[in-house]
């Protein structure tokens, strides 16, 4: 009130130096530009307010310097400065509303009319007579009133807005906790969704909590919330770091000679992203500056390559808005992996690096059994000259190779996926590594290798599989092996068996993470941990080399512990038959399982204690084998895998034990099939021999003309060949045999057909 | 089967220097035969297989290390050294500064892996992006023989991987020198076969350990 006044009492001193009809303008102009101040106003306020010329004046006076008002400005200069002031104020209001520009046109057309009048204002106006005064006054309370009404109107619809916002949220909401409720995550009734991150601390883990199951509905969180959430969370992450001050620092023009040497290095990885689209001087140009500005912001780590994809890969969410892009880039590397991940010995990277390894003995028994034999063969051939005269004997013992998934989950890991995954899978990911926690990089890293397991496990030298590999990826890449959607699948499904109650503790990635990361040891070498003692699975020799079976290591606890499984397992089984309902694409997912779990465990985490069953309940295998067989074949187009692993339902209807088949994948020539059956008995008979799986090899035609073949068992490697005129045509299959509930199933995988078969047979 | 008395080798070769000097294309232009601006930044390692046809009798696979040239992972590459019998040090023609980093690389690489001999194995110089050599620093062609022998390389070659220059004649000249050093490091221990694998069973768990 006392600046107002003082502010009136300027002004009409000014107006008595001038004429009274100065003075009246005077005071329009301040009114003029209140009305300009209050189109400001629905950016920041809610209610919406008359424009009164003492509020005005009030701001006026606010705005301006208050050192003004109490030096002795004269009156002419106040009122100059009132106004540029109004003049100035213009643009930036419009600037400052740009969503209502479209509606105030007619406003803004007002506006140009009250410039005007204003900038012919002080000399102009001083020689106006009061008739014409009294005209422009007249105008410009018109023009304000159209103003304010339009003001007011336009806050309605605001507020009418903002709760049909609220409304939505309110509806999303229901949605998310009845998705969460159906899924049991943990705290469904109290997630509450908003689009922008609430203040209050314990509105932040409603917050959280429902972007989380948004972020694992089938299609996860819609692309064009992305950059809010991760902003967000960002900046929430960060909280501690004054970014105002920092910012300015970070990107500031002026370059140290350190900046200079790194400067160098970043350049060099501009143009090496591997991201498309990133190619003009501008793009790279921020990307530089986003890069430096991380080295200067963390010195201790500088620049670490990779960190070129991961702010390319940002940038690309963010829509190339450097600030958010280094905060984002701030918040993954500095607040959400380990400490020392890219810093200069790396050694938190070296220690997930290990935790893998472990994860892998848990989650893919096999196929990490499987790298580690070719990892111990490949230690002893490498520089090893062999030829069919010389047989490879003069071979170097001191031969190392390190473990097999080194040298890709290295690339993983550091630039977070964004070089291995597809750009839609990826952004996923890193939901969930925000939402989350860096736990999800090491269940992706498993999904990864889950997906490829089938195609891993044919690989026969280290060399193979690291070819097998690199093609592998690539064809993950292009989404070319599944979609992104299947993949999550995958991946949440991998994370979800932690939660399953299962008698070999699933292992926990911060134990292991910590065990690691001060103790790493090559792959082979690991202690057991306590948490997650692993048998390995005896592999399928392959049939290249003469491989031989290793002994079943069971041993009496682990049996006991196996015959409480099934119930457990059925357990888990409801939830996986839940996954099939859910997701978009039946058939889609079907293959997703297949690959995963290799079709014959159905969940992955489940393998490990299944083996163990399943070796056990082996002994009443051959009384069902024996039995004279009916065979029946049950041919889906979209076969629901779970079903092969429920009881059957025609089971007690059916006196005679039965194989059913199910092909996983479309389309299906159904009588092969059968043919395939009717080497069955031979296969099981051979199984039975081992009492183990094997690997089969069948020739093309085989498949093709369903010729009756028995095959011929080759040596030792318990293989099944055929010969054939055309030998490139050899498919391998892969077959394994699985007890579950008294149920016997077989597997056939046929890689190169993209298909798995599973014959189940009950008694 | 096929071929009586055919002889297969396999043989480890790293390709070191420092970052951006085109280690990558070169491996690229070499296994695949193509070369493109826009590669990824090697992150850690990476792996290739190229499969020569040496001679009639000889097939020669070799496994190519594309090792990461930024220092911070020396750390974690360091393991895939190990049992290589040759390598390419690289360096660009256009950064007098990745031609110093040159001599680190090589003691680098004698420091980590060593022929069964004792020997250092066998390191070829490529100066590549020659393609690029009007504003390169190599005044004098000539001073590079003398510094090879001064620093221990088997030879070196301009290169370049985008025009498909000289890649294809220093490969050769490294596996030519590897048979050679194979031929002599093979020769003098002909027996002991039975007592070998007793060994390597003996051994197995030790090799690990330098991770």
């Amino acid at each position: 009130m006392a600046d107002k006044k003082t502010s009136q009492a300027k002004l009409s001193s000014c107006g008595s130096s001038m004429s009274d009809s100065g003075a009246s303008a005077a005071s329009e102009e301040g009114e003029e530009g209140g009305g300009r101040e209050n189109e400001k106003d629905p950016d920041k306020e809610t209610a919406a307010r008359c424009p009164k010329l003492d509020l005005v004046l009030r701001k006026k006076s606010g705005g301006l310097s208050v050192s003004s008002l109490d030096s002795s400005a004269s009156a002419e200069s106040l009122l100059e400065e009132l106004l540029c002031d109004i003049r100035r104020s213009r643009p930036a209001s419009l600037a400052s509303t740009p969503t209502f520009l479209s509606c105030s046109e007619r406003g803004s057309d007002c506006e140009t009319d009250c410039v005007r009048d204003c900038g012919r204002s002080e000399a102009e106006l001083k020689g106006m007579g009061i008739g014409q005064l009294r005209t422009v006054l007249e105008n410009l309370e018109h023009e304000t009133d159209t103003v304010s009404r339009l003001l007011v109107r336009l806050l309605h619809v605001r507020d009418k807005r903002a709760g049909r916002l609220v409304a939505q949220y309110g509806k999303l909401t229901l949605v998310l906790r009845h998705f969460a409720r159906r899924n049991s995550f943990p705290g469904h009734k109290e997630l509450q969704f908003t689009l922008h991150r609430p203040e209050s601390p314990d509105q932040h883990s409603q917050w959280l909590a429902a972007w989380t199951v948004l972020s694992q509905l089938p299609r996860g969180i819609p692309k064009h919330w992305r950059k809010t959430l991760w902003s967000s969370l960002a900046e929430y992450g960060t909280r501690g770091v004054n970014w105002t001050v920092q910012l300015q620092n970070l990107f500031s023009e002026f370059s140290t000679p350190e900046d200079e040497k790194l400067g160098t290095q970043i350049v060099k990885d501009l143009h090496r992203t591997g991201t498309t689209g990133f190619s003009s001087e501008e793009e790279h140009g921020v990307l530089k500056r986003v890069l430096l500005a991380y080295a200067r912001y963390n010195k201790k780590t500088g620049y670490c390559q990779g960190f070129n994809i991961l702010a390319a890969f940002i940038l690309k969410v963010v829509e190339f808005d450097e600030a958010m892009a280094l905060m984002i880039l701030v918040y993954v590397v500095d607040h959400t992996l380990p400490e020392n991940y890219f810093s200069h010995t790396l050694y938190a990277l070296s220690g997930d690096m290990a935790v893998f390894r472990h994860l892998l003995k848990f989650y893919l028994p096999e196929l990490a059994l499987h790298m580690e034999t070719l990892q111990k063969e490949a230690s002893g051939t490498i520089r090893k000259s062999y030829s069919s005269e010389n047989p490879p004997d003069r071979q170097s013992v001191h031969a190392y190779e390190p473990p097999l998934a080194d040298v890709f989950s290295m690339q993983w890991f550091l630039t977070i996926f964004a070089s291995v995954l597809p750009r839609k899978a990826c952004r996923r990911v890193w939901d969930a590594i925000f939402l989350e926690g860096s736990e999800y990089v090491l269940y992706t890293a498993v999904a990864i290798l889950a997906v490829m397991e089938r195609d891993l496990l044919l690989t026969s030298t280290a060399a193979d599989f690291y070819m097998a590999m690199s093609k592998l990826s690539e064809q993950l890449r292009k989404a070319h092996i599944m979609s992104s959607a299947e993949f999550l699948q995958v991946v949440y499904a991998i994370k979800r068996t932690t939660s399953f109650d299962s008698d070999e503790p699933v292992p926990v990635v911060s134990d292991l993470r910590e065990k690691f990361t001060y103790n790493i040891y090559p792959c082979g070498l690991q202690p057991e941990l306590g948490g997650a003692r692993k048998e390995p699975r005896p592999m399928a020799p392959l049939p290249s080399r003469g491989g031989s079976f290793t002994a079943e290591s069971s041993c009496d606890e682990s049996r006991k512990r196996s015959m409480k499984l099934p119930e457990r397992r059925k357990n888990g089984h409801d939830k996986k038959m839940w996954d099939v309902r859910e997701t978009p694409s039946k058939a889609s997912l079907q293959k997703t399982l297949c690959v995963g779990g290799e079709g014959d465990d159905y969940s992955t985490a489940m393998s490990g204690p299944l083996h163990q069953q399943l070796r056990h309940l082996g002994k009443h295998y051959s009384s069902i084998a024996q039995q004279p067989t009916h065979i029946h074949c049950d041919m889906h187009l979209t076969p629901p895998i779970a079903r092969a692993f429920c009881p059957q339902q025609q089971k007690d209807r059916s006196p005679v034990p039965y194989y059913t088949a199910y092909a996983a994948d479309v389309p299906l020539k159904v009588i092969q099939q059968s043919r395939v059956l009717s080497g069955f008995d031979q296969m099981v008979k051979l199984h039975e021999q081992r009492k183990e799986q094997f690997m089969i090899s069948f020739t093309e035609p085989y498949l093709q003309t369903g010729e009756t073949g028995e095959g011929g068992g080759s040596g030792t490697n318990a293989a099944l060949t055929r010969s054939c005129s055309n030998q490139s045509n050899v498919h391998k299959i892969i077959f394994r045999f699985h007890v579950f509930q008294h149920e016997f199933y077989l597997i056939f995988t046929l890689p190169l057909h993209r298909r798995c078969l599973i014959f189940s047979c009950s008694k | 089967m096929a071929a009586q008395g055919k002889k297969e080798h396999l043989y480890k070769i790293l390709v070191i220097g420092d970052l951006g000097t085109g280690k990558t294309s070169i491996i690229k232009r070499y296994v695949h035969q193509f070369f493109s601006p826009h590669y990824r930044a090697t992150i850690g390692v990476d792996f290739a297989l190229k499969v020569l046809n040496w001679d009639n009798s000889t097939t020669i696979r070799l496994q190519l290390w594309d090792i990461a040239g930024q220092e911070r992972f020396g750390n974690m590459t360091r393991v895939y050294y190990k049992e290589a019998v040759g390598a390419f040090v690289v360096f660009d023609v256009t950064r007098l500064s990745t031609f110093e980093a040159v001599q680190m690389w090589k003691a680098d690489l004698d420091n980590k892996v060593l022929l069964p001999n004792g020997k250092a194995i066998p390191a070829v110089l490529l100066a590549n992006k020659c393609d690029l050599a009007s504003e390169g620093f190599l005044g004098n062609i000539n001073q590079l023989d003398d510094y090879c022998r001064e620093k221990g390389f088997h030879a070196w070659f301009e290169t370049s991987a985008k025009e498909n220059i000289g890649i294809e004649e220093a490969a050769r000249s490294l596996v030519a020198k590897i048979l050679e050093n194979d031929e002599t490091i093979d020769h003098p221990q002909p027996d002991g076969d039975g007592i070998r694998v007793g060994e390597e069973d003996g051994r197995a768990p030790k090799k690990t350990k330098c991770c």
